[in-house]
């Protein structure tokens, strides 16, 4: 269960981990926009450079991004293979049959697409290890405020967010309490063809989610008891601060980022 | 003195049944006092604890809390003086941590940060949670999760508590405790406690017990004119302890547990042994 849970935070101290949310969002978001925009070997060596020692200043081991990374493994491999057979006629041509062709093209192109692949989920996973879901959620919601003035309810979202991270782990354990009195009842999860399997859900999801809609009607009746009217009218107990370490690291991607656009092939 | 509270002829309507949940119910609370409103599951009790907030909108009869009639406009008003706590500890956890949470009526009020911040200091500390600030809900005990949420209201400075089956979810230990911090918070804010309880121990505590049953008020007395009604209790809607109930009720299947077994472990292990010795 444990292991579908998004934002597995690794609690440890370092420097990445201290880091304002916002500022990591925004270098993610550029990051990743980069990364596509990225076409020659330097602007290329810069990124990994990039990620590589943004891993090494968060002092996690290696071996939770490869972690990361097993769960796409499939997909990555499958988008490689899909684009060496199907790539434009381009270099030399390795193998042809009918309208499938490896040439050298595909080759490179389909290597470019793993880089790009990979690099972008060890950077997502960089951000979900060092930023705790609520932090991301608080760090997403303030990012989101100038959206105030073309009237979308970003208080409101903030505040659904935050409620909705807050019941995912009473959820789980309430699936798990239910998973278990349906066990007992004999029902078997996980065991038969896949119409079996969905069909053994019912009996979970069905309590599920009649459970989750009491708890946010009791949810309701509280947050009214307790004085709220709406999202809009309200002070703010959790606030972020930017540090100057936010933008000395913001100082120091942005020349990276500056690197990359200068070496790209325009 | 004043009324603090004043109750005349409520009436309430569920939309979508026949008969009135609460029909024509009067009572006045005293500043101060301490009140136990016992009654059956269904008797209507919580839906009365909910008209005195505003939460549910009732149509004939007239709520006063610290003098003012309870009507749409002035809903807000009235739940500046009324901090409630309601069955679920999980339900009412508003919060992503321990702070956040008994930050969340405040926040709510607009108080300025600068001032949130020892405010939720020294509600945390009345409740002896400071050490938990940080801590997620998840990570704490359900006795711990309702003594965050009487933080979130020592932190707003009511007038009035109502504890609506606030501690029918939490094991024995967890019930004496959350009542301990009841009185002591009653005493530190003078407060004025409205208890709504099948527990015995809660209504004995209190200074006069309201018997809700139908929807109608049966009874108004001390809890000592109440206690002596002795078998007469369960009919009213008191709990007996679970422990003297499955006995009572093992006796009358002709089993009879021995009588010095007093706890619910106790009882587990008696069970057990009888039924491997079968």
């Amino acid at each position: 269960m444990s292991s579908i849970l998004f934002g597995r935070y690794l609690p440890l101290d370092s420097v990445v981990h201290r880091l304002d949310p916002r500022a990591k969002l925004l270098l993610s978001f550029f990051y990743i926009v980069l990364v596509f925009m990225a076409n020659s070997l330097w602007s290329y060596v810069i990124l990994v450079a990039m990620t590589l020692g943004a891993i090494l200043a968060s002092k996690i081991n290696l071996g939770f991004f490869l972690k990361g990374i097993r769960p796409l493994l499939w997909l990555i491999i499958f988008t490689v293979i899909v684009q060496m057979l199907f790539s434009p006629v381009g270099g030399h041509t390795y193998f042809h049959w009918a309208f499938l062709r490896i040439t050298t093209l595909g080759i490179i192109t389909a290597g470019i697409i793993a880089v790009r692949f990979l690099l972008i989920i060890m950077t997502s996973t960089l951000l979900t290890l060092t930023t705790q879901p609520l932090d991301i959620a608080t760090g997403l919601a303030s990012l989101m405020k100038p959206l105030r003035w073309v009237k979308v309810p970003v208080d409101t979202l903030a505040m659904m967010l935050s409620i909705a991270l807050r019941f995912v782990p009473t959820l789980m354990d309430e699936a798990v309490k239910i998973m278990n009195a349906q066990r007992a009842r004999g029902v078997d999860f996980g065991e038969g063809n896949l119409f079996k399997q969905a069909h053994s859900l019912i009996p979970l999801m069905i309590p599920l989610f009649m459970s989750a809609f009491n708890r946010a009607e009791d949810l309701s009746i509280a947050m009214e008891a307790r004085g709220y009217q709406d999202s809009e009218h309200r002070s703010q107990y959790r606030i972020l601060t930017w540090h100057r370490r936010d933008t000395i690291t913001w100082l120091i991607f942005a020349i990276g980022f500056a690197a990359i656009l200068v070496f790209r092939r325009w | 003195m004043d009324n603090i509270i004043e109750v005349k002829q409520l009436t309430y309507r569920y939309s979508d049944q026949e008969r009135p949940a609460l029909s024509d119910i009067n009572f006045t609370v005293q500043p101060g006092e301490w009140l136990a409103i016992v009654g059956h599951n269904g008797s209507g009790k919580s839906t009365l604890a909910k008209c005195l907030d505003g939460l549910l909108p009732f149509s004939e009869g007239t709520v006063t809390v610290g003098g003012t009639t309870l009507t749409e406009e002035t809903v807000w008003t009235v739940r500046e003086q009324i901090g409630m706590i309601f069955q679920n500890p999980d339900n009412q956890f508003v919060g992503a941590t321990v702070e956040d949470d008994v930050a969340f009526g405040l926040e709510n009020r607009q108080v300025p940060r600068d001032e949130m911040i020892p405010r939720v200091q020294a509600a945390l500390d009345e409740v002896g949670m400071a050490d938990f600030a940080q801590r997620q809900p998840s990570s704490l005990s359900g006795g711990q999760k309702q003594r965050v949420a009487l933080a979130g209201i020592v932190a707003i400075t009511p007038d009035i508590l109502i504890l609506d089956e606030a501690t029918s979810m939490l094991d024995p230990l967890g019930r004496t405790a959350m009542l301990k911090l009841v009185r002591q918070l009653r005493h530190d804010q003078d407060l004025t406690v409205i208890s709504i309880t099948h527990d015995i121990n809660e209504a004995a505590g209190a200074d006069r017990i309201l018997v809700i049953d139908d929807g109608k008020l049966v009874e108004e007395a001390s809890p000592q004119e109440i206690f002596s009604k002795g078998d007469q209790l369960i009919a009213l809607g008191l709990d007996i302890p679970f422990v003297a109930k499955l006995k009572a009720a093992l006796k009358t299947r002709g089993i009879v547990p021995p009588a010095d077994y007093q706890t619910t472990t106790e009882m587990e292990d008696w069970l057990w042994r009888s039924l491997s010795n079968t």
